[in-house]
């Protein structure tokens, strides 16, 4: 049991005790106050003020750098032009035999005469030529980093040439000059002809078809 | 004791909006700072050209018929 004489030393020093207790609880409270006000202030500063500074900055900054970046690769590009303008003009005196082999219109005339003098030159006269200007699709992954439009149309020839001639004449037409692209060939015998004479030889009574794409481009 | 408690949780909010506000406004402008070098990646004006022909084609063609 405490002595008289302590408890009234505890009972005076007590309150002092709990008042400095207060004291330093309300300071943290009013320090972490004002710590957390401060970052409060500086957020609402950093929305209002420096968000729109710092992005125009950055805007400019980066638009700056693009059009360094730009200019370099202008310069590099116009250089190569320059290069490019030179080697065309080395061979420019043989720009026909690119014209000649994909031409910069569609050129029917030209075809028809290159297949009618290949035809005769294998010996047959062809009886029928179609030209169908549907163009065949090109593969478009072929076609992505072409900076040509290349066009195409089909041509379809029928003859009745007897198959030695006729594969001559693919020979020609693969040996040819122009960009065309064999389709298909088909043959086939001339059954009503056949009954009604008989002493004609199969390979006269053959009906030969040739199909083939055709190219040129637009400029 | 509650008026601590309040204080902490008070500035543990201060501390989590100011960092959040911060790296927006950094990831904003970094994006801001690249865009343009981006755009300008994709862009076919400025891409390069390669200024050697293809003559071999071209002898290639040559060699072939022409009626």
């Amino acid at each position: 049991m405490p002595s008289p004489k302590n408890n009234i030393f505890y009972s005076t020093t007590k309150p002092l005790f709990e008042y400095l207790d207060k004291q330093k609880d309300n300071q943290k409270f009013i320090k972490s106050i004002e710590v957390s006000a401060t970052l409060f202030f500086i957020s609402f500063f950093l929305i209002f003020a420096i968000r729109p500074t710092f992005l125009t900055i950055s805007s400019l900054l980066g638009e700056i750098k693009a059009k360094e970046a730009s200019t370099k690769l202008m310069k590099a590009k116009i250089n190569n032009l320059i290069q490019a303008q030179d080697n065309f003009a080395q061979v420019q005196e043989n720009y026909s035999v690119v014209q000649s082999s994909l031409p910069d219109r569609p050129s029917f005339s030209m075809l028809a005469n290159q297949v009618q003098s290949s035809a005769i030159e294998s010996g047959f006269e062809i009886s029928k030529i179609d030209f169908s200007l549907t163009p065949k699709e090109i593969d478009p992954k072929q076609n992505k980093n072409s900076v040509l439009a290349a066009k195409n149309y089909t041509i379809n020839l029928l003859s009745p040439a007897p198959f030695s001639q006729f594969t001559d004449f693919v020979n020609l037409i693969s040996n040819n000059r122009r960009l065309i692209d064999i389709e298909s060939l088909s043959f086939a015998t001339k059954e009503a002809q056949q009954s009604s004479d008989p002493e004609a030889t199969p390979s006269s009574n053959l009906n030969s078809n040739f199909s083939a794409s055709v190219y040129y481009w637009l400029p | 004791m509650t008026k601590l408690k309040f204080s902490k949780y008070f500035l543990t909010i201060a501390v989590i909006t100011f960092l959040s506000i911060l790296i927006y406004i950094i990831q904003t402008s970094y994006s801001n700072l690249m865009k343009d070098t981006l755009q300008l990646q994709s862009d076919f004006t400025v891409k390069n050209i390669d200024p050697n022909l293809d003559t071999d084609t071209l002898q290639l063609i040559e060699e072939k018929t022409l009626y």
